[in-house]
């Protein structure tokens, strides 16, 4: 049974490892099963000394109180039912509670130690959040944790695709229009056409340099996309 | 410019494949990539899938990146040694195509061949005289060395 594992390091623990080879009467029987529940009472109370976790948490200590109660009510009603006389059949019977109760008390003393662990776990998680949280704190009041490198590459692969020139792929900085409608940064426009002639780079219409005009609005466009992005990042941030 | 640009084409590349073709660099270099085309399925390079490799030149996109099948192809407009006779990849380049276009235009390459601007001549005249021949034939090396 698993719950002998877990009183191994319990005072009482060799008692429970000889609960196999104990044969007798449910009188006798029921003599060691009340030892073992003593032990895991201990091994509670011992738990609750070390990590508190019973103290600490409300709904376990009121969980383990109701518990102790609920024990004692049905060891009475077990009592009153033979009307306080100690026959076999009450030994029988006695035996058959101690053993749930053992078993009660062992899941109980489980999930206080899961519990515990978890709570160090989450303990050492919340204390790591906090770190970070404060050294993006540190970190934003000094401009950001991402470098300037960074937050331009977010805010250019996020672009929307109307904002980016065809030839780097970056967004615009001096877009201006063919007459076919297409806009491209300027510069590159011009080193396309003195590489490979004056030929529009998506539609191959001939274009002049004389032909460009300054794209407005998108230059204007990709000002307001960058500051809304930029400050879309900030506040991920904060 | 170059760089940051097929890091670019690359992305586009994860996020919207292109059906029946795939790209990526060979390792840490990104100017040289691995790609690969499934023979058109109405084409005699059904079943087939095919190995190109793409050299980008630094200054990409202002010159065309060189592509080149590995896999060998009986093709009138790709030789012994992989290379294609394509205007996109040659006087015809624009610095706005981009090398899912590139895939997709070899794509359209195999399954309408162009005899009247070969690069392999006898192909290109089995390919007009007698196109039995000439499917029969690429259908065999497609399952000889692409399957």
């Amino acid at each position: 049974m698993n719950w002998l594992s877990k009183l191994n390091h319990s005072p009482r623990a060799e008692n429970a490892a000889q609960k196999k080879k104990i044969s007798g009467t449910s009188e006798t029987i029921s003599k060691y099963v009340y030892n073992d529940i003593l032990g895991v009472q201990t091994e509670i109370k011992r738990l609750n000394e070390k990590t508190g976790v019973l103290t600490s948490n409300g709904i376990f200590s009121r969980l383990y109180t109701l518990l102790g109660e609920e024990q004692a009510r049905e060891y009475e009603s077990l009592r009153k039912k033979f009307r306080y006389e100690k026959s076999k059949a009450f030994y029988d019977e006695q035996l058959q509670l101690y053993k749930s109760h053992l078993q009660e008390l062992v899941h109980i003393l489980d999930m206080f130690q899961n519990s515990h662990t978890s709570n160090i776990y989450k303990g050492n998680q919340s204390k790591r959040k906090s770190t970070s949280l404060e050294e993006n704190r540190t970190g934003s009041s000094s401009a950001s944790l991402l470098s300037k490198e960074e937050v331009d590459e977010i805010i250019n692969n996020e672009a929307p695709d109307q904002l980016i020139d065809p030839i780097s792929f970056n967004l615009f900085s001096d877009p201006v229009v063919t007459p076919s409608g297409i806009t491209y940064e300027k510069s590159l426009l011009l080193q396309h056409m003195q590489a490979k002639g004056g030929f529009d780079p998506l539609t191959r219409a001939p274009i002049k340099e004389s032909q460009l005009y300054s794209n407005l609005v998108v230059k204007e466009s990709v000002l307001e996309y960058m500051r809304s992005k930029e400050e879309e990042i900030t506040k991920a941030k904060a | 410019m170059s760089l940051k640009r097929i890091n670019k084409e690359l992305a586009d590349l994860g996020r919207d494949p292109p059906s029946s073709c795939s790209a990526g660099p060979v390792g840490d270099d990104l100017y040289h990539w691995q790609a690969s085309i499934m023979g058109p399925p109405d084409s005699p390079y059904a079943g087939g899938v095919f190995f190109l490799s793409i050299h980008f030149p630094t200054d990409y996109p202002f010159k065309p990146p060189k592509v080149a099948f590995t896999t060998k192809i009986y093709h009138p407009n790709i030789n012994g040694n992989g290379n294609i006779c394509l205007d996109i990849l040659k006087d015809q380049w624009s610095p706005a195509l981009t090398i899912s276009k590139v895939l997709l235009s070899i794509c359209s390459l195999l399954t309408d061949a162009n005899p009247d601007d070969p690069l392999v001549p006898e192909i290109a005249h089995i390919y007009k005289q007698d196109r039995a021949k000439y499917e029969a034939t690429a259908k065999e090396w497609t399952k000889k060395y692409a399957v």
